[in-house]
């Protein structure tokens, strides 16, 4: 990767800091451990007396329960307790839910989808939990059951949430949860001005993101204090103690200290506040002992919640030169039995549904729809995969209908970095962000001109290329209340340091981001500094990763942390080295004079004075200045509080949904085989406007594994359920996953670095953007590469191949 | 010749593990992961599926790289198991190790367990392996956070250090 | 393929009684004993998720990996014998089968991923008789020669009529499979063997297996085509097969035995893709297989 100064650059970084560690490719922090199996996910971790709970899942979509008998399971020796709906009634608040209140801990009377909670176990071992659990004898009338919007549409169509419905407090209607529109210009015909009008139907896939480590937790309660620790495989575990404390009547937020084991991947859908973890504490507390829950993969598949399937009815609206002047789109989210967090990927894909371009008039109206399937929720790109799989691909095709070249077309209607900051159409503050060179730099690695058209290749695989673009969100309050991160940084009597901060690390490194920022600030060597991450007793408030925000807003708050501890140590030695601290350097564990690097002490030894602050060494507190008077603190506070987001408006949908916004192109070019419908992924190339890279290591590590994901999901991943609303493919075996062996590697990467001018080094967000443009743009190759427009992901052979028969292209 | 032998729900297990002889009776169901977990406390080895499908439970059985999820305990009785926390000397990360960490072919960590131990039977093997030999090597193997390319490279890096010696 | 409808999976198989014979007497008489709820345990790589699955009515597993003499692949009076402790991995590197019966090493180096590899034999892949399974199906193509054992008698069994349809075969609950043979194939004779698979590694969904023996004047004297995967076990296309025979092997006769196959064939709709996707992929299986058995039968000429 190269690094690019881009005109614009702004200096971001104070003139005195070290640039030892910021943006170099500094080794993961907790790399040691883990490739040495050193690591400690949830299920490692053993604690004494410890019990083990397992659930009775609702084998069907939708039932009335009209019995649970218990007896048979209780009676195994071995077992603690069993648990149906009755007995935790009065301790949780229900419903409950993340955005919308439609989800019951363990189901009362009725099951809406299949792989539900109804009852739980908890015994000595797992083993003894799951086979009691197997004995549990649950009565089911089978009810009608709607896996499709269509069919959850429709006037007489079974509801899910009936109570919801009758429930005059509450928005649902029918099946539908929520209703929203994004409108902007002349948004009630917003392709007046068109010359020509593009419209499609585009159906996206239900996905799980699969990380490898599934959900789990450990509850731990103490009878003394009335506080329980819950150890959980979550990304956001300041907010989980928030989000537990609103549902267990019996706890406070101070009740519920979060702690964060290694989490092995997330992707999104460790967000929620999930029924186990809620049974895991009342567990804990009715039992007095630790009690773990590890979903199994099975669980994972049919609980453990995944993307939402969107159905995007476009219309794009050109003139003849080109420029897009309109958007008109129905959007109806499947979002399952419980909107999780649906709702949010629902309005901020309308919100965001634009991309990177200049589209004055829109109108988006939007559905989230229920139906007898697992809940969705968030997952990495949130909603923009799903629309953006829509609107690229209606570019191209405005493209093609008026004869214009589909990058020319993005690149007449995208934002001028020189006109930035602005407010998009839809109420984005853009800030220094060049599209234009992400899309021609795009467009020359990947061959653009030598690929576009189409063509065979000398095995008769049928070859094009593709394009896609990236307007990221980093940061959002709508579900947290606001967007903000403290964090602390403190270091010991040795000039060790160590971080406090809220952001959870699931794999996507933020803390060494931040440990490079903290030790370049603090000019220590990397190795001396350690990170200890969302303990909601330890570290100081803040809210997690999601939303592409750790860097942003957790690693300016460290970065503000740190700068306030770098001024006490430079007090500290001006003070001792009888010179003005503003005339200091920290720098390869020293404090030095800027002009005069002589003149300095090791910054050991200047902890060490400053941590036990002698007037042996210090003069007496009347000598000192005022600031190193009244104890030393080697504790450095920082906030960071996003002054940017906003709400977006009910009523018109605009707004500044996010603190920042990354922009982008990606672009793929495809080898069909028109005898198997398999698609060859043979080259991608991206390049995005990530502001300053702290590590351009880890950078691409987010790239490569966001596009890959994005390759899967659009290649192979679908869930499959039958009439019934049961899952057809719910194991590893069967829900196809890429292994080394079916994805290209992804090394054409080029990382634009226009800093953002809110952020403590000019960062923004990177982790979940490649994802975004990847089904957008691997459609756009196949459609370049046979003519055949695929509207519906994934591209697997077995929709590929009947499509190429009927047009006839199949080969044998 | 034993004509004694019967199918007992105890059996003792005996075996070179990580350089160490150990000896425990367990019982019989006892899957290999679970020994490893559960009664060795190696929890390096770790679980990502239930299906024999993600090789996150990939350990070397007299070297050759299988996934223990999906073999009995009692089956390693007299075989050497060598598991990811086997291959470091000492302090010192075995250059698969070091080559994952240092080119980034680890990022929440859960997989690479197995796929540190399954590169080290490649390279074993195959001191020189092409990104084709290393790429259908590791389909027993699932990543969902790296993408695979920074594992390749790790790959690489890793027969590139040990230059052909095998260690 | 997994067996559907499993409702959970244990963390260790509980209850289960195990048993490791050092002679194959011995395992043989265990299966006497016990064969209704006992299984030999080979590879593992199907029974254990088996077990785990509760799927089977076995409690008990008789492992035979500690059989003596039982691991080779030679060929011995113009057949390959592959012992039952012979591993994928096994059959897929040895030269033997390269040079006499390369088809099978196309098979074996395709079976799951490395790991399975290591592990699962190529005869418990035989004997297991998995419907999406690769072994089954060139034991069917090539007529292999299954050499089962009981406490009482050994006796062989036919490949090609050894399967009847979903885990279904010829064997009795208390045979030790110690042996299968395969032809060693002469000069004008050729076998190839094509998968389709949805990733790396997958079990397939659909694959093809054809067998060629061209006559001195270069037509084709007999052929073989068999399917996996598409039904409930190795399935002979006998017409598909029928199109080639007395034909110049050129590409469109090829193509339209190929074609016939498709047509002949009867898979199901289900996830994996519509029984209309099985049907076009296979054609495509079945030319590429023709197309490999044609290749080695003109070159071993
Ligand atoms: C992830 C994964 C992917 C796979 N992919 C494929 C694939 O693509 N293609 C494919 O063909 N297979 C695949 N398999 C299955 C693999 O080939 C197994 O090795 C094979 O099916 C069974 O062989 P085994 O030695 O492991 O038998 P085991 O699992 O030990 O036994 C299976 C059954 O066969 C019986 N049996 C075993 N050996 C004998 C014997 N000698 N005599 C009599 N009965 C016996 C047992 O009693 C048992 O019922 C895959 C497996 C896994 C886990
Ligand atoms: S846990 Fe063993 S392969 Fe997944
Ligand atoms: S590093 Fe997370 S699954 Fe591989």
């Amino acid at each position: 990767m190269s690094k690019q100064q881009q005109r614009g650059k702004q200096e971001t970084a104070s003139e005195d800091r070290s640039t030892e560690w910021v943006g170099e490719r500094v080794n993961s922090y907790d790399g040691s451990r883990f490739v040495s199996g050193h690591g400690r996910y949830v299920d490692d971790i053993q604690r004494p007396d410890m019990l083990h709970a397992y659930f009775v899942r609702s084998q069907f979509s939708h039932a009335k329960v009209l019995d649970v008998d218990t007896s048979e399971a209780e009676a195994q020796p071995g077992v603690e307790l069993v648990w149906t709906h009755d007995d935790i009634a009065d301790q949780v608040n229900e419903p409950f839910g993340y955005m919308l209140n439609d989800e019951e801990v363990l189901a009362s009377d009725r099951v809406t989808y299949a792989g539900q909670e109804i009852a739980v176990v908890v015994a000595d071992d797992r083993d003894t939990a799951q086979d009691a659990a197997d004995l549990v004898d649950v009565e089911y009338e089978r009810l009608d059951t709607v896996t499709t919007v269509e069919e959850a549409l429709e006037d007489d169509a079974p509801l899910v949430h009936p109570d919801l419905d009758a429930d005059p407090e509450n928005d649902t209607d029918g099946n539908v949860a929520w209703t929203g529109q994004v409108e902007v210009g002349n948004y009630e015909d917003p392709l007046a001005d068109a010359d020509v009008v593009v419209e499609e139907t585009f159906d996206t896939n239900k996905t799980t993101p699969a990380p490898m480590e599934p959900h789990g937790c450990i509850a731990d309660y103490n009878p003394a204090t009335g506080k329980v620790e819950l150890v959980s495989s979550t990304q956001m575990p300041h907010l989980l103690s928030v989000e537990l404390s609103e549902v267990l009547t019996e706890f406070e937020q101070r009740d519920i200290t979060c702690k964060l084991p290694d989490v092995g991947g997330g992707f999104g859908i460790k967000l929620d506040p999930y029924p186990f973890e809620i049974c895991s504490v009342l567990l804990s507390k009715a039992t007095q002992r630790p009690v773990k829950h590890v979903l199994d993969r099975l669980e994972e598949f049919t609980a453990g919640r995944g993307r939402a399937p969107e159905t995007l009815e476009g219309k794009i609206g050109v003139t003849e030169d080109g420029d897009i002047v309109g958007l008109d789109v129905d959007l109806l989210q499947n979002t399952g039995a419980a909107a999780a967090y649906g709702v949010a990927v629902a309005y901020s894909s309308a919100n965001c549904g634009q991309g990177p371009y200049l589209i004055p008039n829109q109108h988006w109206r939007t559905k989230v729809v229920y139906t007898n399937e697992m809940p969705t929720t968030a997952v990495r790109g949130f909603g923009d995969p799903q629309v953006t799989f829509m609107r690229e691909q209606l570019i191209e095709m405005a493209a093609e209908e008026i004869g214009m070249d589909a990058v020319e077309l993005r690149l007449q209607n995208s934002p001028r970095q020189e006109d930035m900051p602005m407010r998009s159409d839809a109420g984005h503050i853009w800030r220094n962000a060049d599209q234009i060179t992400c899309l021609e730099k795009t467009r020359e690695m990947i061959n653009w001109d030598e690929h576009r058209g189409g063509s065979k290749t000398r095995d008769g695989k049928l070859r094009g290329v593709g394009m896609g673009t990236i307007m990221k969100r980093g940061g959002n309050k709508s579900a947290s209340g606001g967007d903000f991160d403290e964090a602390v940084v403190k270091m010991n009597r040795h000039g060790d340091v160590t971080v406090l901060t809220a952001i959870a690390s699931i794999g996507q490194g933020t803390e060494t981001g931040i440990n490079q920022m903290v030790a370049d600030t603090l000019g220590v060597p990397i190795d001396r500094v350690d990170a200890v991450r969302g303990d909601t007793d330890a570290t100081p408030e803040g809210l997690g990763v999601w939303a592409d925000r750790g860097t942003i807003i957790g690693g300016s708050a460290a970065a503000r942390a740190a700068e306030e501890l770098a001024d006490t140590l430079k007090a500290v030695a001006g003070h001792m080295l009888e010179v003005d601290p503003d005339d200091l350097r920290l720098e390869g564990g020293r404090a030095f004079v800027a002009d005069d690097p002589e003149t300095g002490m090791e910054l050991d030894e200047l902890a060490n004075v400053a941590m036990l602050g002698n007037p042996e060494t210090l003069g007496t507190e009347a000598e000192r200045p005022e600031e190193l008077r009244g104890g030393i603190s080697l504790v450095g506070r920082g906030k960071y509080q996003s002054q940017e987001v906003e709400f977006v408006d009910p009523e018109t949908g605009r707004g500044n949904v996010a603190h920042s916004y990354t922009f982008g192109a990606l672009a793929i070019v495809v080898d069909v085989d028109p005898g198997t419908g398999e698609i060859d992924v043979v080259d991608v190339a991206i390049c995005e406007d990530v502001g300053n890279v702290i590590n351009p290591t880890l950078v691409e590590g987010q790239v490569q594994g966001a596009i890959i994901q994005g390759l899967g999901e659009a290649l192979y991943e679908e869930y499959v359920y039958d009439r019934n609303g049961n899952l057809m493919n719910g194991s590893m075996i069967d829900y196809h996953l890429p292994t080394a062996a079916d994805v290209p590697l992804v090394t054409k990467i080029e990382e634009l670095e226009n800093p953002d001018p809110t952020t403590s080094h000019g960062q923004k967000g990177v982790g979940e953007c490649p994802l975004v443009p990847t089904p957008a743009a691997l459609a756009n190759a196949v459609y370049d590469a046979t003519g055949i427009r695929f509207t519906e992901l994934p591209l697997a052979p077995h929709y590929v191949l009947p499509a190429l028969d009927e047009a006839g292209l199949r080969e044998i | 010749m034993s004509t004694e032998t019967k199918p007992s729900e105890r059996v003792t297990v005996e075996t070179t593990l990580n350089g160490t002889e150990v000896e425990q009776t367990v019982p019989a169901g006892t899957l290999l992961s679970a020994f490893l977990r559960n009664h060795e406390y190696l929890t390096g080895t770790h679980r990502g599926c239930e299906t024999a499908k993600c090789g996150a439970c990939t350990v070397l059985v007299d070297g050759d790289p299988v996934k223990s999820c999906n073999m009995l305990a009692a089956q390693v009785d007299g075989a050497t198991v060598t598991t990811v926390e086997g291959l470091a000397d000492g302090e010192d990360l075995h250059p698969v190790q070091q080559a994952f960490w240092d080119c980034h072919g680890s990022q929440c960590g859960y997989c690479t367990p197995g796929f540190v131990t399954n590169v080290v039977a490649l390279l074993e093997d195959n001191p020189d392996p092409s990104v084709e030999e290393i790429r259908s090597h590791l389909t027993g193997n699932i990543c969902r956070c790296t993408g695979y390319t920074k594992i390749i490279e790790s790959v690489q890096e890793a027969a590139a250090r040990m230059d052909g010696d095998g260690k | 393929m997994l067996i559907p409808v499993a409702p959970q999976w244990e963390t260790d198989v509980q209850g289960l009684k195990y048993a490791n014979p050092e002679t194959v007497e011995e395992a043989c008489t265990l299966l006497r004993d016990h064969g209704e709820d006992a299984a030999i345990l080979s590879g593992g790589q199907s029974l254990l998720p088996m077990l785990r699955q509760r799927v089977g009515s076995y409690d008990k597993v008789i492992d035979i990996n500690g059989l003596p003499d039982l691991e080779y692949v030679r060929e011995t009076d113009g057949e390959i014998r592959i012992g039952c402790l012979s591993r994928h991995v096994d059959v897929a590197s040895s030269s033997v089968v390269e040079e006499h019966c390369p088809i099978l090493a196309d098979v074996a180096a395709e079976i799951g991923d490395v790991q399975v590899r290591n592990r699962g034999t190529f005869c418990g892949a035989v004997a297991h008789a998995d419907p999406s399974g690769d072994p089954p199906v060139v034991a069917t193509l090539l007529d292999a020669t299954i050499v089962a054992r009981n406490a009482d008698e050994k006796r062989t069994l036919s490949g090609s009529s050894f399967y009847h349809g979903f885990y279904e075969t010829d064997l009795s609950k208390d045979e030790l499979v110690t042996e299968v043979r395969f032809p060693v194939l002469s000069a004008g004779e050729g076998a190839g063997f094509e998968k389709y698979e949805p990733t790396e590694g997958a079990y397939p969904v659909a694959t093809v297996g054809a067998y060629l023996s061209l006559a001195d004047d270069g037509r084709i004297e007999n052929a073989t085509l068999v399917t996996g995967a598409l039904e409930a076990g190795p399935t002979p296309m006998d017409d598909a097969a029928e199109v080639l025979e007395d034909r110049e092997p050129t590409d469109d006769v090829l193509t339209e035995a190929a074609e016939q196959l498709g047509e002949d064939t009867m898979p199901v709709d289900d996830f994996e893709g519509s029984a209309a996707f099985k049907t076009n992929i296979s054609k495509k299986l079945a030319k590429d297989a023709l197309q490999t058995a044609l290749d080695r039968a003109e070159n071993e000429r």
